[in-house]
């Protein structure tokens, strides 16, 4: 078997002890590391979005499929070459002061890592002074947010308000999602909505790629 | 009580010349409208029941509403068996952390004790106060609490309970025995206090959460559990997210007179319902209500109403807890919008 497509499928089935046993088995094999993240475990990630998206999975597949996903990755990571992985994007994400539920911002951040974007994950409950330091820190084209509860929405406003005083609005694509969020109230604050953590890689590969503005 | 006496019941079973009754959900909504109107923080008002229950009566008052509900948060439970919370100055506190962690913490957790844990106490006062200041033959008065999945989640944080669910189903079932046992006792010591029925919220349960498979699983027994054992003659549940594909399972619950939706095509939801009297409950959103004009309240309540007002079992109601900042003008046309538009016999 193509130990590529069982790394895939190690992911698909939340199997962390496969997943791991094969990580291995790269390294073993001296196999290309780079390949075995992308071709094998972030291919794996991507069907599990896609699945989520067919409502076939749910939460629980997702965790436990990032779960082994991250395992693997944890073997991998010391092997692999100094040069960085080129990333799409840089993202800053997080959930908005008020807020906690973050597992919605965690499978859309496991989701958009596996499919080659750099995450800077903010947390939850998160202030905006902390999501404009990581914007400039990190020179994000994107910023991510999340928020479940309808009393937090007005926080994304205020984020956004923010933002543009600070000057940095303009650069930046921002997309929202999480159910007290909607394609008007993003419309209204001029942003990308995306209701479905699934589809978040697309429409930002859309945006960044494909010169979407 | 008797439900029959009731406009609202007449509404119910859409009797011609009674109307739809109306309820925007307004549990956490009402903690912000009077630390709004008063100035007090929302951390006094949901730390003292005295406080509680005026926040909760204050809003039920000005706008006339059937029920008063007894609860606000999905972390009473959570709380009473120690998961810790931030306490915010105007609107519902937020979970820091879960009260278990592994499955050593799990063989100590013991279900909580309503008279003594966390909030448990504050909410039994108010339903007392409920009681004393507020029962009559017009207004139902209302036990609440989060369902088991919800309250395990709080519990157990809601990634490790999700993941056990495929790699340790038998502990995610003993955080939820505990959560249950500690819901059933909470939901009992409040209706000792008088109150009519029981709501319970149970947002973790949706099929944007978890499959109906699971749902069965993991939620159909404990629900089941709580009503067999909850002295109350009847429960409400409301549950965020899509949910068309559980509506039947939680109709076969016993004692589950009304299901509260958010997600879901309501004519498609009326119909999966069938005949049985379960009272639909749905669901403008709270985004209209809380950006959009009277208009656009009156039009959602108006597509409300055509969808699944027909035959009765309907209550007009948000799709989920109001906003805080929520124009008045606006949950008044969604009040207004049941006699308006859904006077029985419909014309459409």
């Amino acid at each position: 078997m193509n130990l590529l497509e069982d790394l895939s499928n190690s992911v698909i089935d939340g199997d962390s002890e496969k997943a791991i046993s094969l990580a291995n088995e790269v390294i073993k094999q001296g196999l290309d590391i780079n390949e075995a993240i992308f071709k094998g475990l972030n291919e794996g990630m991507r069907i599990v979005g896609e699945l989520y998206e067919k409502k076939e999975y749910f939460l629980p597949e997702i965790i436990i499929s990032a779960d082994a996903l991250y395992d693997a990755l944890e073997v991998l990571r010391p092997h692999m070459e100094k040069q960085a992985l080129k990333h799409k994007a840089v993202i800053v994400i997080g959930v908005v002061r008020g807020d906690i539920h973050d597992i919605g911002k965690n499978v859309t951040k496991i989701l958009l890592e596996a499919s080659g974007y750099k995450i800077i994950d903010c947390g939850r409950n998160v202030l905006p002074e902390v999501f404009l330091k990581a914007i400039k820190e990190n020179n994000a084209e994107v910023l991510a947010l999340s928020t479940l509860m309808n009393p937090t929405l007005e926080s994304i406003e205020n984020l956004v308000e923010m933002l543009k005083k600070e000057g940095v609005r303009e650069k930046l694509k921002i997309i929202i999602g999480g159910a007290a969020t909607s394609e008007s109230f993003g419309k209204s604050l001029g942003v990308i909505h995306c209701d479905n953590a699934a589809k978040a890689v697309d429409i930002l590969d859309e945006y960044i790629l494909g010169g979407n503005k | 009580m008797e439900l029959l006496q009731l406009d609202l019941f007449r509404g119910l079973i859409g009797e011609a010349g009674s109307s739809i009754p109306t309820y925007p959900i307004v549990l956490g909504y009402s903690v912000w409208a009077y630390h709004d109107n008063t100035g007090i923080p929302a951390f006094e008002i949901m730390k003292d029941g005295k406080k509680h229950a005026a926040a909760q009566l204050f809003v039920a008052k000005k706008y006339n509403l059937p029920f008063v509900v007894a609860f606000t948060d999905l972390n009473i439970v959570g709380e009473a068996l120690g998961a810790t919370l931030t306490y915010m100055p105007d609107v519902i506190p937020l979970q820091e952390t879960p009260a278990v962690i592994t499955a050593s913490d799990i063989e100590n957790l013991e279900p909580a004790n309503p008279f003594k844990d966390g909030r448990m106490p504050q909410i039994i006062e108010t339903c007392k106060i409920f009681t004393e200041k507020f029962k009559s033959n017009n207004n139902i008065l209302v036990a609440g609490g989060e369902g088991p999945i919800t309250a395990a989640g709080s519990t157990w944080g809601m990634e490790n309970l999700m993941r056990n669910m495929i790699k340790n189903p038998d502990l995610v079932h003993k955080v939820l025995e505990i959560s249950t046992d500690s819901i059933i006792d909470f939901l009992n010591a409040q209706m000792d206090q008088g109150v009519n029925m029981v709501a319970l919220a149970e947002p973790s349960a949706s099929c944007t959460c978890i499959s109906p498979q699971f749902f069965q699983e993991f939620a159909v027994p404990y629900l089941r559990k709580i009503v067999k054992k909850v002295n109350s003659p009847a429960f409400m549940i409301h549950i965020c997210g899509e949910t068309f594909q559980i509506i039947k399972k939680l109709a076969k619950i016993p004692k589950m007179m009304s299901i509260s939706v958010d997600k879901v095509n309501l004519e498609e939801a009326k119909k999966e319902l069938g005949k049985k009297f379960v009272v639909l409950m749905g669901n403008v959103s709270t985004e209209t209500m809380l950006y959009g004009t009277v208009h656009q309240v009156e039009n959602e309540a108006k597509k409300c109403i055509h969808d699944a007002g027909e035959g009765g079992k309907f209550m007009l109601s948000t799709a989920c807890d109001l906003s805080p900042k929520t124009p008045s003008q606006n949950i008044n046309a969604l009040i207004n919008a049941g006699k308006k538009f859904g006077t029985y016999p419909l014309k459409f």
